[in-house]
């Protein structure tokens, strides 16, 4: 008997070592809808192409997967001084590049962040660390960072893939094929980019950090949502990207994967125009917050509650996002809506136009409000274009109204600024070109706060200014829904959307 | 002969002026500016602005087709907006891909479209003709994405006999390929099959009722070798047309096999870049597949008037 105990005992260890030495053999394949387009930091402008350079290039700061806490990553520890205008950050000692070509794996310095930011704002197209002034390199470690103006937000423009650290070596020697060959301090080289395909990603065996498990990493592009999550049913890909809220069902039917929600960073809306038309009239705006029943958008475009009717323009997922935000919203009224029209004068009805993209939640969205404004005599047309022709009409102050959808960090700048500021106005952003400086000016406050809760009160001010003033229709929140394979362990969904394997506190196996 | 291959060739010249002239300007035409578009919602005006200017767009519109006239006659057909890379690059990338769709697709649909619609005319007004024809409508009808999802519910997912999307790898071997490209090229092929197979059908039906075939049948031939000697090779010149004319439509529904199947083709590459407004990539794809179509065209003329002599009196060649 004791024996065969001891033979079980042994079995049971060896197949845990086994198990143990396999968590570094993962091999991991990501199906997405988007297509990655370069794989160069200061060139690229879409979420699928900064999801996948984080597996090459590294900043200097960067966000834990469920996007809540910033960590060092190349940088430390910093300082900052009080005006908020200049950041010093320390660097580690114990960064390199990956050997390439160039250069044989050098020490990440205070000249590689200098050279970086120099380039990302000579050369991009859409420079995202703009508010820089100057950058000095103190000493081979320590560089100092002065803004041109103080901006509390600062640390999250660093998380982004567009401020990653490069190699001027590389940089230089690869020219243009750059994008081709890339080469970061991060803990993945690109083996194979077959473009529209897929891309494959081997672990960078002498990576400074932390050892990732994953050591084949592969991302196929699925442009189709619907046959991603087929691909996902049949096994061909363990974690996939967005699932339809329709495919919900499909995915919780199946006892090998797991439909992972989480709230995301966005809103959907329909922003008024505040300088043309009709609904520069606040009384037609409360009439159209009266009117409209927001709870009915949610339950018809997501039958499987992968969204949530919205109250305000920051989302769920933001650390400012209020609690309280429904006690300055305009409740439904539909009684109230129509006493306020006959008492406007449009009690012969009124004609309105709607813009929206061919996303189909935006549309269902706008024939919501349709069928809800009909009921109180105004008659919405409802007008779904392309992507490239609605932004040019959302900008451009023609439409009556346009169902803006807006995604971004968790940081309430992101939403507040881009879509409430007056200087944004004429933007995609601010297409309603709404214009008010007690808003502005909280704005303003809020970025230039040190101070969390601070910047969390001003924030919110300015969210309850824009609610009452009803500019902005505030529709749903659409949760992030990541199919996850059951193989797949110690992964976190992203409220951001990106699928992060390896992020600080996150190293994702495969059983 | 050499007199009609000539003139042909110097045809492609202005035909393809006309195309990138049409494009060029349709691309002018579509809302939205290609600036905006690519640097996407966050972007600033300043931002915006200095990107426009990078690109040209800041000048007026027949300076800009000077430019780009000037620079597709010496082959630079620019670099992408959204991939920074040479736009013929790209598209060399992709064109395997979009021609062995285009290609099996072909095959499958006359592999099967030709047999299926010889049996229907010799069949003629039976339960089998009958069942044919209804297929071949089914076929004809039936949506290409559609289908393509089925094929991937049912081969893919429930069966598991095939992967569901991708292009495969030849490194893996030849198998690794094939098998990643039988449900697209059948979903791609479904209408060309149908359309193949009534062709067949009424074109045998035709040739069957010729005075040779029912004198070939009275002087006592076997009929298989009447069905396929005599009528068949007769039957067949219209059906080539045919099949010619298929490579059209099978380049237009890659579009949406590429997009259903994952497949890194032009297909695919041409809606990203118009979606995009990626212009210079939108020239240059339509220049090269306007190409590959007439120079199709080209030879199956040529072909013709090679076997057929009334042509090439026509056009006034000797031998």
């Amino acid at each position: 008997m004791r024996k065969y105990l001891v033979m079980l005992f042994l079995v049971v260890l060896l197949s845990f070592s086994a198990f143990a030495t396999d968590k570094y053999d993962s091999e991991l394949v990501v199906g997405t809808d988007q297509n990655p387009t370069t794989m160069d930091p200061a060139m690229y402008q879409d979420l699928a192409s900064s999801q996948v350079m984080r597996n090459v290039f590294e900043t200097l700061v960067s966000y834990t997967a469920d996007v809540k806490e910033i960590e060092p990553v190349i940088a430390e520890s910093w300082t900052v001084s009080d005006d908020l205008k200049v950041w010093t950050f320390k660097l580690r000692e114990n960064v390199f590049f990956q050997k390439g070509k160039f250069q044989d794996g050098r020490n990440v310095t205070a000249e590689d962040v200098k050279y970086s930011f120099d380039r990302e704002m000579e050369i991009s197209p859409m420079v995202r660390i703009y508010m820089i002034d100057t950058i000095e390199v103190v000493d081979t470690y320590t560089v100092k960072i002065t803004l041109q103006y103080p901006y509390a937000p600062f640390l999250t423009v660093l998380t982004d893939i567009g401020a990653a650290i490069v190699p001027k070596e590389e940089v230089e020697g690869w020219g243009d094929e750059f994008v081709l060959h890339p080469i970061g301090s991060g803990p993945y080289v690109l083996k194979e980019w077959v473009k529209d395909d897929h891309m494959s990603f081997e672990r960078y065996e002498d990576y400074w950090g932390e050892k990732p498990y994953v050591k084949n990493l592969t991302y196929k592009f699925i442009p189709d949502k619907a046959v991603l999550t087929l691909a996902l049913l049949s096994g061909q890909v363990d974690i996939s990207s967005d699932i339809l809220d329709q495919d919900i069902p499909k995915v919780t039917a199946d006892p090998n994967v797991e439909a992972v929600m989480v709230g995301g960073n966005n809103i959907y809306a329909g922003y008024m125009n505040a300088t043309n038309g009709p609904t520069t009239d606040p009384k037609v705006r409360e009439a159209i917050f009266k009117a409209v029943d927001v709870t009915q958008i949610a339950k018809v475009i997501f039958p499987n509650e992968s969204g949530v009717p919205a109250y305000g323009p920051i989302p769920p997922g933001s650390w400012a996002y209020n609690p309280d935000v429904q006690d300055f919203y305009t409740p439904y009224d539909p009684e109230g809506a129509k006493q306020i029209l006959k008492d406007a004068g449009y009690a012969d009805g009124l004609k309105l136009k709607m813009y929206t993209s061919d996303d189909p939640n935006r549309r269902k969205m706008a024939i919501v409000m349709q069928s809800m404004l009909k009921q109180v005599g105004i008659d919405l047309e409802v007008i779904s274009l392309e992507w490239g022709s609605f932004v040019e009409v959302s900008g451009s102050g023609e439409a009556d109204i346009y169902a803006i959808g807006w995604t971004w960090y968790p940081d309430p700048e992101f939403f507040m600024y881009y879509m409430f500021h007056s200087s944004t106005a004429g933007t995609y952003g601010n297409g309603g070109r709404y214009n008010n400086p007690e808003v502005d000016k909280y704005i303003e406050l809020g970025e230039s706060s040190a101070d969390q809760d601070e910047r969390i009160m001003y924030y919110r001010k300015a969210e309850e200014h824009v609610m009452k003033d009803r500019i902005f229709f505030p529709g749903y929140h659409k949760l992030v829904v990541i199919g996850v394979s059951d193989k797949v362990k110690g992964f976190t969904v992203s409220s951001d959307m990106t699928i992060r394997v390896f992020a600080p506190g996150t190293n994702v196996y495969v059983e | 002969m050499r007199k009609f291959i000539v003139r042909r060739l110097l045809q492609i010249v202005p035909t393809l002026f006309f195309v990138l002239l049409t494009v060029f300007f349709l691309m002018k035409l579509i809302p939205g500016d290609p600036a905006a578009v690519l640097l996407g919602p966050g972007a600033r005006a300043q931002d915006i602005e200095r990107f426009r200017a990078e690109l040209g767009l800041d000048q007026p519109v027949f300076t800009q087709f000077a430019l780009y006239l000037k620079r597709v006659f010496t082959g630079n057909f620019g670099k992408s907006l959204i991939y920074k890379q040479d736009v013929i690059s790209l598209i060399l990338e992709r064109l395997p891909t979009t021609l062995l769709l285009s290609v099996s697709a072909l095959f499958i649909a006359s592999i099967i479209g030709i047999p299926a619609g010889i049996l229907a005319a010799t069949k003629h007004d039976s339960f089998v003709d009958f069942s044919i024809t209804i297929l071949s409508l089914v076929g004809i009808s039936v949506p290409i994405f559609w289908f393509g999802m089925i094929l991937i519910i049912v081969f893919a997912l429930q069966l598991g006999w095939l992967p569901a999307v991708g292009i495969g790898s030849i490194s893996n071997g030849l198998w690794d390929v094939i098998k990643h490209i039988i449900l697209p090229s059948t979903a791609l092929g479904i209408q060309s099959m149908g359309i193949i197979t009534r062709f067949t059908r009424s074109s045998m039906l035709e040739v069957l009722r010729q005075d040779y075939v029912r004198t070939a049948m009275a002087k006592g031939l076997k009929n298989r070798l009447v069905l396929y000697n005599h009528a068949l090779r007769n039957a067949l010149v219209p059906i080539v047309t045919v099949i010619g004319l298929q490579l059209g439509t099978l380049l237009a529904g890659a579009v949406l096999t590429e997009t259903v199947f994952a497949l890194p083709g032009l297909g695919k590459l041409m809606i990203d870049a118009i979606l995009r407004r990626d212009f210079l990539l939108v020239q240059g794809e339509v220049l090269v597949i306007a190409f590959i179509y007439i120079l199709v065209n080209f030879i199956v003329d040529t072909l013709y008037a090679f076997l057929n002599p009334k042509i090439r009196v026509a056009y006034g060649g000797s031998q």
